[in-house]
């Protein structure tokens, strides 16, 4: 079974596509120094075989395709919320995305307005991770991406992209078209997904400006920028699952 | 035979490309199978399953759906039924108005069920999540066999969205019994519905024995012209050779005649017929795309010049007919529309096609219904009285595979009971749910089969799984009791359609009304229709129907303020300083990364005038420093660099016995194009961060 990784200094959330969002290990670079450490790595782990590996990267590329579509579609949900569309269900038996960004009128409500921003509550925890996922969107068009293949554990390539398409590329040495093939197919991959996550920046801040006019906020839009961001990655974890 | 391309249905009109590539019988067998093949991928629900096996079983027996004595297309028979959304415990009913607009139509079929009519409103309504069993448990009905009447009524009509009352439902239901599901963009289009109904049920509607099979056959493209060549025209041609067709008028309009316009004067202008079969291409629309809840489904005519006359760009709307085309002045009341489309009678929130590990798609913000089909049932003048489509991608692949055993019965039953029988369209669609019933049931042996190692032939397995999911989905809009009404045969029909006195009431939206669709500025707009009033927009103040919580806290909804929110403005209206602090904290946040943007976007000037691929390979990567720029150690095979001016200079790899290594040239070009491609994406999706970025800033 594959695994994908996005090892990322800003501690964001998971980007669009099947990847894990995971802390910078203490060390984990090795003989590299620290400043490296400020690089988002895309990792992708593919098993040896390589009828899977193919598999695997084929359903990373769905789930990708769906996640992108579910983002695409956030201003259109929130629309629809907005105006009292269909895109709540009555007494829906489990949250959505459009419940939750309700429940964080409701939290503010029960609580009372002392406890905006503050305390621990879904709100606080909001603003935090927005925060978060403005740093990673921030790293991603600031320093260059790092991908790496391994198979079975074992390194078989790496690449350094800068965004504005600079590619490096390290391969293991002989006939390891497989290898390669596949590198190239997990680069593909992680590109797509850096690039699907700085199109969700534009997304979340559209959609912030929906429910700031939802809310006539006299803040403005950036007010409601985390409730945007939680309702797109409400979206998100809705399609993964 | 497995390599052969199967072509679906569907145009994908923001794109301009089809909604589904063609494949492979293979390629789509390996995508159905999956990597785990499980009886579960026919239905999850277990007793479900058993239910179609049921159902198979009693077709090979003879056995009928309704239990024996009854007639199926006699209400004091077979009785009638309406089932409404149930509200949250506690809160007022939001479609309390539909209800009373729906009153003449209920006191109709109250009168002609008699103590078999039932209505299933409020709390004994639908409840979010619940199967078809444990609804019909709730009812005090049995969950198999030939349906009771006495327990719950043969026919049911589910008024509601298929977010409150999923198309899941509606399919499992309608193996037992005869359903529709009426939902309308506005209450008053729902007493348009029954106003049109009774009318047509009181004499008042008596319409010429006309059937018009309608076809385009778009250039170059496969699934028209089969669909033409080998659904419609055998189709209308067994109705015409049918002896108790004498009476009956049967056209056929396809090809170069099947344009928009055309099919315009035959959905409400001069050449409306009492039934209208349609073979077509539906139109899709991404989910980001703003025409797509408004436009989805819409029937793509002639005037498509096909994939290639055409080309990848978004098709305009003057190629397919949507709900916007039908005027306030149409004529339809009494007609019944069969449309064969993709997603002609609507879209399912995530897609039915099958995705490698199961992923499936987000296709659309929200499952909904065909617009078309609303305009047509809610028809201020009097509407269509039923329109039977798809949910979900239609299948070409289902009516005629390659073994050359055509699949034309279901189809022709369907109609003939329809148009020669008479019967209710609920009863006369049960040829669909048989052979709904039947494919289900081999196709879970199937999948059962290759689990255990004995694989079907990769061609029968993709033809049964797509006429299953075909046969599943056709779903019938409108009242399922409704027929048509038909002038007597020796009798000359009135010159004129009727029409409808005006339904006179308030007019609010109703639960999961959407928006209009916005036209894209850069596509040409539809042909306005003369005194065709737009729907009204949803306000904000309206008391909105459906924006009711699960789980909300015990102060209830949000209240509908005067700044026409549900809510949400005193979520940043409150807060007094707490809400500066974070103003604060956020605009810092965002500062930051507009700062970043802008020295991005400076270095963009600076770095993109040129282009660098660089290929190294060494023995032990994990030696390599790479990160830090430091390729030491590292062996530089290939060197790439475009500048903006078009040179462009190569390093070649050289083998070392001399000659070039075309297999790691291979990668590094295969790496350069990597590059170009996502240099244009980072430009695109920086510039779209960017735009967000000032949308909010400015607030738009």
């Amino acid at each position: 079974m594959a695994s994908f990784e996005l090892i990322d200094p800003a501690g964001g959330p998971a980007p669009p596509g099947p990847w894990a969002s995971r802390p910078i290990p203490a060390g984990s670079f090795g003989a590299a120094g620290e400043s490296e450490a400020a690089l988002p790595l895309w990792r992708v782990i593919l098993p040896a075989s390589p009828v899977a590996a193919r598999a695997d990267l084929a359903a990373a590329e769905h789930s990708l395709a769906a996640q992108e579509a579910a983002v695409a579609a956030a201003p259109i949900r929130l629309r629809a919320l907005a105006t009292g569309g269909s895109a709540v269900s009555f007494g829906a038996p489990t949250a959505t995305p459009e419940t939750n960004l309700l429940a964080l009128i409701a939290e503010q409500r029960g609580v009372g307005a002392a406890s905006f921003g503050g305390g621990g509550g879904p709100l606080a925890e909001a603003e935090e991770r927005f925060g978060a996922f403005v740093a990673q969107v921030r790293d991603a068009i600031a320093y260059a991406a790092l991908v790496e293949t391994l198979r079975e554990g074992v390194l078989v390539a790496r690449s350094q992209v800068g965004w504005t398409g600079d590619l490096r590329s390290l391969l293991a040495p002989g006939p390891l078209g497989e290898h390669r093939a596949l590198h190239r197919r997990a680069l593909a991959l992680a590109l797509r997904s850096r690039a699907a996550l700085l199109r969700s920046f534009g997304i979340v801040m559209r959609g912030a400006a929906i429910v700031a006019a939802m809310a006539s906020s006299p803040a403005g839009a950036l007010i409601a920028a985390p409730a945007a961001w939680r309702f797109v990655d409400d979206l998100l974890r809705e399609v993964r699952g | 035979m497995p390599d052969e391309l199967l072509y679906f249905n569907g145009v994908n009109a923001s794109r301009g490309a089809y909604g589904r590539e063609p494949m492979t019988a293979a390629e789509l067998a390996a995508l159905i199978r999956g990597p785990a093949p499980r009886g579960e991928q026919v239905d999850p629900d277990p007793e479900q399953r058993r239910l179609l096996k049921q159902r198979a079983q009693q077709l090979e027996t003879g056995a009928f759906e309704v239990k024996e004595g009854v007639q199926q297309d006699d209400l004091s028979q077979t009785g009638w039924a309406v089932v409404f959304p149930a509200p949250p415990a506690g809160t007022p009913d939001p479609y309390a108005a539909v209800r009373e607009a729906l009153a003449p139509l209920l006191d109709l079929r109250r009168r002609q069920a008699g103590p078999l009519y039932r209505e299933c409103f409020g709390p004994a309504g639908y409840r979010p999540g619940e199967s078809r069993g444990d609804f019909l448990k709730r009812q005090g009905a049995a969950t198999s066999g030939p349906v009771d009447p006495e327990r719950f009524p043969y026919y049911v009509l589910l008024v509601g969205s298929p977010e409150e009352i999923p198309f899941r439902f509606q399919y499992q239901l309608d193996v037992q019994y005869a359903v529709g599901r009426l939902h309308l963009e506005h209450v008053r289009a729902y007493g348009q519905y029954a106003a049109s109904v009774v009318a047509a049920e009181s004499g008042e509607v008596a319409l010429a024995r006309r059937a018009v099979f309608f076809a385009p056959a778009n250039p170059d493209d496969p699934a028209t012209r089969r669909s033409a060549s080998e659904l419609v025209a055998p189709l209308a041609a067994s109705l015409q050779a049918e002896k108790r067709a004498s009476t009956w008028q049967i056209a056929r309009v396809a090809g170069e005649q099947a344009t928009k316009a055309r099919l315009a004067a035959l959905l409400g202008g001069a050449e409306t017929p009492a039934l209208l079969f349609t073979a077509s291409h539906g139109a899709e629309f991404d989910p980001s795309d703003p025409r797509q809840v408004a436009h989805q489904g819409a029937l793509i005519c002639q005037d498509w010049p096909g994939p290639r006359g055409w080309g990848r760009r978004p098709l305009p709307a003057d190629f397919y007919l949507a709900g916007d085309d039908i005027g306030a002045d149409a004529r339809i009341l009494g007609t019944v529309a069969f449309h064969f489309a993709c997603f002609g009678a609507g879209t399912p929130r995530l897609d039915d096609f099958p995705h490698e590990r199961g992923a499936q798609a987000a296709i659309a913000p929200h499952a909904f219904v065909s617009r078309l089909a609303q305009r047509l049932l809610g028809h201020p003048r009097g509407g269509a009285l039923a329109v039977i489509g798809h949910v979900e991608r239609a299948w070409t692949y289902s009516f005629s595979d390659s073994y050359g055993a055509r699949q034309l019965e279901t189809f022709d039953s369907a109609l003939r009971r329809i148009m020669l029988a008479g019967a209710p369209v609920g009863w006369a669609l049960e040829f669909f749910n048989n052979r709904y019933a039947e494919l289900a049931t081999g196709l879970t042996e199937d999948f059962e089969n290759i689990r255990f190692g004995t694989p079907p032939d990769d061609y029968i397995f993709t033809a049964r799984w797509t006429e299953h999911n075909d046969a599943r989905s056709y779903v019938v809009l409108g009242d399922p009791a409704v027929r048509l009404p038909l002038a007597p045969a020796d009798v000359e029909p009135p010159a004129a359609r009727a029409t409808i006195p005006e339904v006179a009431m308030p007019d609010p939206p109703t639960a999961g009304a959407a928006q209009p669709a916005p036209e894209r500025p850069d596509l040409p707009a539809s042909p306005a229709s003369p005194g065709d009033t737009p729907a009204p927009a949803y306000t904000l103040t309206t008391p909105g129907p459906v924006v009711i919580y699960a789980g909300y806290p015990p102060g209830g909804l949000p209240a509908q303020g005067s700044a026409g929110s549900y809510g949400l403005g005193d979520l940043f209206r409150s807060g007094g300083e707490a809400v500066n602090e974070t103003f604060q904290k956020l605009n810092e946040t965002l500062r930051g990364f507009a700062e970043k943007l802008s020295q991005t976007l400076q270095t963009t000037l600076e770095d993109a005038a040129h282009l660098e691929v660089e290929t190294y390979v060494a023995s032990d990567l994990a030696a390599i420093a790479y990160r830090q720029g430091d390729f030491s150690g590292a062996e530089l095979r290939a060197v790439t660099r475009m500048s903006l001016d078009g040179d462009t200079q190569v390093l070649v790899p050289q083998r070392d016995g001399g000659g070039v290594d075309t297999e790691l040239w291979a990668v590094h070009t295969s790496m350069v194009a990597q590059a170009q491609a996502n240099r244009a994406e980072m430009i695109k999706a920086i510039a779209e961060a960017a735009s967000g970025l000032f949308a909010a800033m400015q607030g738009k």
